[in-house]
């Protein structure tokens, strides 16, 4: 046995252990590293783009956000615009009935007061007439009954115009 | 240790028993060891203890093939090449993006290893080197491993040389080690020249200098301090190459170192106290292994990255 030979160096069993571990790499290399690193980078870019999608929502939700708290603001402004209106044609409509009414109320008086006078008037007609039957029928009575029918009609008749033309002054 | 620490999920008679066991076990080691044989204790059967092993360098061979001989320690390399073939195989026979515990085990320690290289070499070289650094990394951390399995050095051969054990773990058989520090000294010089050429013996010819302080001589200019600077550059150039040369030598023989020793600590603690103590220096021998698989692995691609960046930008890289 040689010194280096006790050392336990040996050639072929050098060359051996070169050529197992070359084997090994290339095994390896084949089996394990390839397609675990290419499942690794397969995943870092699904993570990668998983996040890039998460920030691309999340940028969407905040426009869309934005979005919600415009249509609201425009809906709030135009609830606001309608419940002006309806105020104001509430008011109006208020007005309006208002003033039939006391244009109603102004016609039922005045047709009253007319009514009021045309009864009064017919009142007064009557009682002119009823006056002059009574003046006629005392003038009768004490002018005795010299006075035929027909005069004494006439005399009624003129004092009835009269009358009428004196309560007219 | 543990046992005396709380009851670790087991009740307290459980303890109190697995102590007892424990305790009992050192006793028996102990007196059955060499210390009892000291002192005059043997009554105890004589297949308690252990005969003192006795190391050696060179592998034994089992058979020989057209006489190449065919050694322990080239079989337990061809298992575990098998060991980590199959392995491999089996984890990637269906790679999954959602990965399985097999799957993510192995993955975590690739991508360990893989960050390594990328953070030492870049993104490109680290990339490029790390199934070398990566098989460097499970070649040795297997073949310690494996020979901590119960039962690997102890199963015996016949052969017409005597008994022999028929496994052998690999690292420690100088070849191994040896077989990786060439292929990784060779890695080393083969990209240093692919990368920069003829530029890559710069680093060992340092001799310009000393020729110019030479070549002012001639001319009549004198300068000591020019003549003596070139010359310790040109030293400079030969210790590179030396130290180039010397990490051979100081690869092989620290893995070779650590993992002997390793084993002749195991055989020796079983020699004197058979019982439960040399499971705790097992436990630290797979610490070892993970170690010195780490630092042989940490050191090529060191040593790589060393080689493949120009001198300039090395010492860019170290101001930086």
């Amino acid at each position: 046995m040689n010194p280096i030979e006790r050392l336990g160096l040996n050639g072929p069993l050098l060359i051996s252990q070169v050529v197992s571990f070359l084997l090994l790499l290339l095994l390896l290399r084949l089996f394990a590293y390839k397609p675990i690193m290419k499942m690794m980078d397969a995943r870092a870019a699904k993570i990668r783009e998983s996040l890039e999608a998460g920030e691309h929502a999340k940028a969407e939700a905040a426009d869309a956000e934005k979005e919600v708290a415009k249509k609201i603001e425009e809906a709030s402004a135009s609830g606001q615009k309608i419940v002006d209106q309806a105020v104001k044609a509430a008011e109006d409509v208020r007005h309006r009935a208002e003033q039939d009414a006391r244009k109603q109320a102004d016609a039922m008086i005045e047709k009253a007061r007319v009514e009021i006078a045309h009864e009064k008037e017919e009142a007064v007609a009557d009682l002119r007439k009823e006056v002059a039957d009574l003046a006629v029928s005392v003038a009768g009575k004490t002018l005795g009954h010299s006075l035929d029918e027909a005069t004494q009609k006439q005399i009624i008749d003129e004092a009835l115009k009269e009358a009428a033309t004196l309560g007219k002054t | 240790m543990a046992k005396k620490k709380g009851c670790l999920g087991c009740s307290l008679p459980v303890v109190i028993i697995v102590a007892l066991v424990v305790l009992t076990s050192v006793v028996l080691g102990i007196l059955a060891g060499p210390l009892g044989q000291k002192f005059g204790i043997t009554g105890l059967p004589h297949w308690m203890s252990l005969e003192l092993p006795e190391p050696k360098l060179p592998s034994d061979a089992i058979f020989h093939v057209f006489s190449v001989p065919v050694t322990n320690s080239m079989l337990a390399t061809w298992i575990t090449v098998i060991v980590l073939v199959l392995i491999a195989f089996f984890i990637t026979r269906k790679p999954k993006l959602v990965p399985g515990r097999a799957q993510s085990a192995a993955e975590s320690i690739l991508g360990y290893i893989y960050n390594l290289c990328v953070n030492t070499a870049g993104e490109k070289d680290g990339r490029k080197f790390f199934p070398l650094v990566a098989t460097i990394f499970l070649f040795v951390l297997f073949n310690a491993l494996l020979a901590l399995i119960p039962g690997f050095g102890s199963i015996h051969y016949h052969t017409h040389e005597g008994n022999v054990e028929l496994l052998r773990a690999a690292n420690t058989d100088l070849n191994t080690p040896l077989a990786l520090a060439l292929i990784t000294f060779f890695t080393v010089e083969f990209m240093g020249f692919k990368r920069l050429g003829l530029g890559y013996l710069k680093k060992f010819i340092t001799w310009g200098d000393f020729g110019r302080a030479i070549g002012k001589i001639f001319k009549g200019k004198f300068d000591v301090m020019a003549l003596l600077s070139g010359f310790i550059m040109g030293i400079v150039g030969l210790l590179e190459l030396v130290s180039e040369l010397i990490r051979i030598v100081s690869l092989t023989f620290r893995l070779f170192g650590n993992m002997l020793a390793g084993e002749i600590i195991l055989l020796v603690i079983a020699y004197v106290v058979p019982y439960f103590v040399p499971m705790v220096f097992y436990g630290l021998e797979s610490f070892f292994a993970v170690i010195q698989a780490l630092i042989f692995g940490i050191l090529t691609i060191v040593y790589i990255s060393l080689s493949v960046s120009s001198h300039s930008s090395e010492e860019h890289h170290k101001t930086a």
